[in-house]
């Protein structure tokens, strides 16, 4: 299910419950971790592309939420943002340490496809739109190179293997066309 | 900012800068603000590209393993579990006096209370209550499943709508949509809905439109909630 429709009513509120874990709230943590779980878990999986040790992940990067809490700043963004990112960093940094074989990951241009239903307003990912709409004024294969290294944990290594070019290359294509990202995602409302 | 420095907050972002590249973005995030000020909008307007997965459940040992983690959890889930129970009775008190009339608290768009989970069980013959509330205050609703009759019945205590709005009962399960109970006005019973699992379940409020949500679908800020507990 894409779990857009019971996370627009249940985002309403995940500010106000990181306030409360913040306050060492265990109750709020475990209604906090019961509402997004599955979304982190499934993107840790995706880049750990192990089970086992998404599991693992997952539950130190609920301790880092829980201990990180206090300084989630609204005024910063979304909580489910915050949140994204404290995931994909630990995922990440696995995934470096032990790197695994590169899977075949011709799913990045439908995965955007999937950012559609995304378009939202009252989705705890309020730029889908906007992200959509740049992502797509992004020539391939620079576009895919942007979406497996956000959503696989791709390295700029992995990138290189797969698209068949220099990572030099790789380093080229992010360059410019993430320039060109941040112009357009600017100039979007 | 330079390109250069847009690029390199974009590429930590992303993931794909070598080990020792962003450890030493990693340490000049701890003093350049704006540096860190890039990498926050990166994170926020990449974000949305995490909802490309599919959600994955996590395994329910998960979280116990999680919460034998937290620092003095058992404290927080007594103290938080005493409260709950307190806060219960007292709503079951003011529940069965409710005859006497309560004065109607303003509905207000803030957020909300947490009953707490733990008494759980995954007894279908039980009954259940969810108190639902703005937090601390006085309940706005109660709602009873009973579950062999197959009956919810929702009694109104402190909800207010705001005029020209209604307020919306919603059926919050485990992982599907929430289903609407209908517009809350007067106590009244309705058919367990064939979804209905006690488990994480909880009920919340919405303010939509009179007449309820048109599409179906929450469209209102949350403006009461509450979990469901075995009675």
């Amino acid at each position: 299910m894409s779990g857009s429709l019971s996370m627009k009513a249940g985002d309403v509120d995940l500010q106000a419950l990181l306030g409360a874990v913040a306050e060492g709230d265990g109750v709020a943590f475990k209604t906090l971790y019961g509402r997004t779980s599955s979304l982190l878990f499934g993107l840790v999986i995706r880049i750990v592309r192990d089970r086992g040790r998404a599991e693992d992940i997952t539950q130190d990067v609920y301790l880092r939420i829980w201990q990180k809490a206090r300084s989630f700043a609204p005024d910063q963004g979304t909580p489910m943002a915050w949140m994204t990112t404290i995931a994909r960093h630990r995922a990440i940094d696995a995934l470096r340490e032990k790197p695994l074989q590169p899977i075949d990951a011709d799913e990045g241009t439908r995965l955007l496809d999937r950012l559609t239903p995304l378009g939202d307003p009252q989705s705890a990912f309020a730029d889908a739109n906007a992200l959509r709409h740049c992502l797509e004024t992004i020539e391939e294969p620079a576009r895919s190179c942007i979406v497996l290294a956000y959503c696989d944990g791709f390295s700029r290594e992995e990138l290189a293997e797969k698209f068949a070019a220099p990572v030099n290359t790789i380093k080229t294509w992010l360059h410019r066309n993430l320039l060109a990202l941040r112009a357009c995602l600017e100039a979007e409302p | 900012m330079t390109d250069a420095e847009v690029v390199l907050a974009a590429e930590y972002v992303l993931g794909t800068l070598s080990d020792a590249e962003a450890q030493s973005v990693a340490r000049q995030l701890e003093t350049d603000q704006d540096l860190r000020a890039l990498v926050t909008w990166w994170e926020q307007r990449l974000a949305p590209m995490a909802a490309l997965n599919d959600r994955v459940p996590a395994p329910d040992a998960l979280w116990s393993r999680i919460e034998a983690h937290l620092p003095a959890a058992r404290d927080l889930a007594a103290s938080a579990e005493s409260a709950a129970v307190v806060e219960l009775r007292g709503a079951l008190r003011r529940w069965r006096t409710a005859a006497a009339g309560f004065a109607l608290l303003a509905a207000s768009l803030a957020f909300v209370g947490i009953a707490i989970d733990r008494h759980y069980r995954r007894d279908l013959g039980a009954s259940y209550i969810a108190v639902v509330n703005r937090g601390g205050d006085q309940p706005a609703l109660i709602v009873r499943v009973d579950v062999p009759a197959r009956k919810i019945s929702v009694r109104p205590l402190a909800a207010e709508a705001p005029s020209g709005r209604s307020l919306e009962l919603w059926y919050i399960g485990k992982d599907h949509a929430p289903l609407s109970m209908g517009v809350v006005e007067k106590a009244e019973q309705m058919p367990l809905p064939a979804a209905f699992a006690a488990e994480n379940a909880s009920f919340a409020v919405t303010l939509e439109p009179p007449g309820g949500s048109p599409n179906g679908n929450p469209t209102g800020p949350i403006v009461y909630s509450g979990q469901l507990l075995k009675e």
